[in-house]
């Protein structure tokens, strides 16, 4: 192995070169019961969606020209105003990230009084 | 990503997220969530306290929600990664799972037990702490926060040279290691750091005979 070879070879090794890993289930209960706690009639529709733009990094314009969906389209999926079924297979696609059959198996929050 | 300074990105993200944004939030956890888990790991540490891998990556998650509902007051012009700058509130989040750890209240026992005195104005705990085991007593503290003072020593790096010579005396093996986890920078950047601050303050304690007495502190050994 060439003396850079090791170097690379020696810093994957090193601590600080580790990752943290994600917990990303942990994450999205939390961004479900934040998007419950606004009032979201689905909220792991909410949580999924606003999960996949975090990751991605983008704002809201950015995220839906990347997806290919109009932005109000994204805004009422981020609300939680969407049911699973109008999720766009786009997002779907995403593998990895969500887990779909948890999104799926959501049950529609109750609607707020008054 | 993790480098020294507070790059666009991560200026972006806390932007993002004082605008109410929770996907900035996710962004901010994707990528910055190893130094954040640095920085909880220093807060238990500091506490004598340990948590498993998975109870810190809840921590992790909790630190993200808590740097989101102060990211508005943050601003890069410090210097400070939000962690940094957030260490006491990283901290109450610590003590908020640690107190779920401890043993209930005993009432009773508590009323029977005389208030302490108090001891003046709260300071950042870790940095207090940090203080104390450099400059064991009030004096040689003073001395060396004037010190710090005198030889015009950055914030950022203050804390720098306070938390490395703390993990140091607290018999860390690598104390570059933890301190630039803590501070979002590279190992190589805090030993130059702190091998910087340190001469300046030994040169300090050479020329001007009030600080001759930091010579002695375990700081400068």
């Amino acid at each position: 192995m060439s003396a850079r070879g090791r170097r690379v070879a020696a810093r994957a090794r090193h601590p600080t070169a580790r990752q943290w890993p994600p917990d990303r289930a942990r994450l999205l209960r939390l961004l479900a019961e934040r998007a419950a706690g606004r009032g979201a009639r689905w909220p792991r529709v909410a949580a999924a969606v606003i999960a996949l733009r975090g990751v991605a990094g983008d704002d809201r314009p950015t995220f839906a020209t990347r997806v290919g969906i109009p932005l109000d389209q994204l805004e009422r999926l981020e609300q939680g105003s969407e049911p699973p079924t109008a999720v766009p297979p786009v997002l779907r696609a995403v593998r990895g990230l969500v887990d779909w059959s948890w999104v799926d198996a959501g049950p529609p929050a109750d609607p707020r009084p008054g | 990503m993790d480098g020294q300074g507070c790059d666009g990105d991560l200026v972006e993200i806390m932007a993002r997220m004082a605008d109410g944004d929770d996907a900035a939030m996710v962004t901010l956890y994707e990528r910055y969530r190893t130094p954040i888990a640095g920085a909880v790991q220093r807060e238990l540490r500091h506490r004598g306290a340990r948590l498993d891998r998975d109870e810190v990556g809840g921590l992790v998650i909790d630190v993200c929600l808590e740097l989101r509902e102060v990211a508005g007051a943050w601003s890069p012009d410090g210097g400070a990664k939000p962690w940094v700058w957030a260490r006491r509130r990283i901290g109450n989040v610590v003590d908020r799972a640690l107190g779920q750890h401890a043993d209930p209240l005993d009432e009773a026992r508590l009323a029977s037990v005389e208030a302490p005195a108090p001891v003046g104005r709260v300071g950042d705990r870790s940095l207090v702490d940090a203080l104390a085991r450099v400059a064991p007593d009030l004096e040689s503290a003073r001395l060396v926060a004037d010190a710090l003072d005198e030889a015009r020593i950055s914030p950022r790096d203050r804390e720098l040279v306070l938390e490395y010579a703390y993990e140091k005396q607290a018999g860390n093996p690598a104390p570059a290691t933890t301190v630039a986890a803590a501070f979002g920078m590279k190992e190589a950047t805090v030993r130059q750091a702190f091998r910087r601050a340190v001469q300046r303050l030994r040169r300090l304690a050479a020329e001007d005979e009030r600080f001759a007495p930091l010579a002695e502190l375990p700081l400068l050994a």
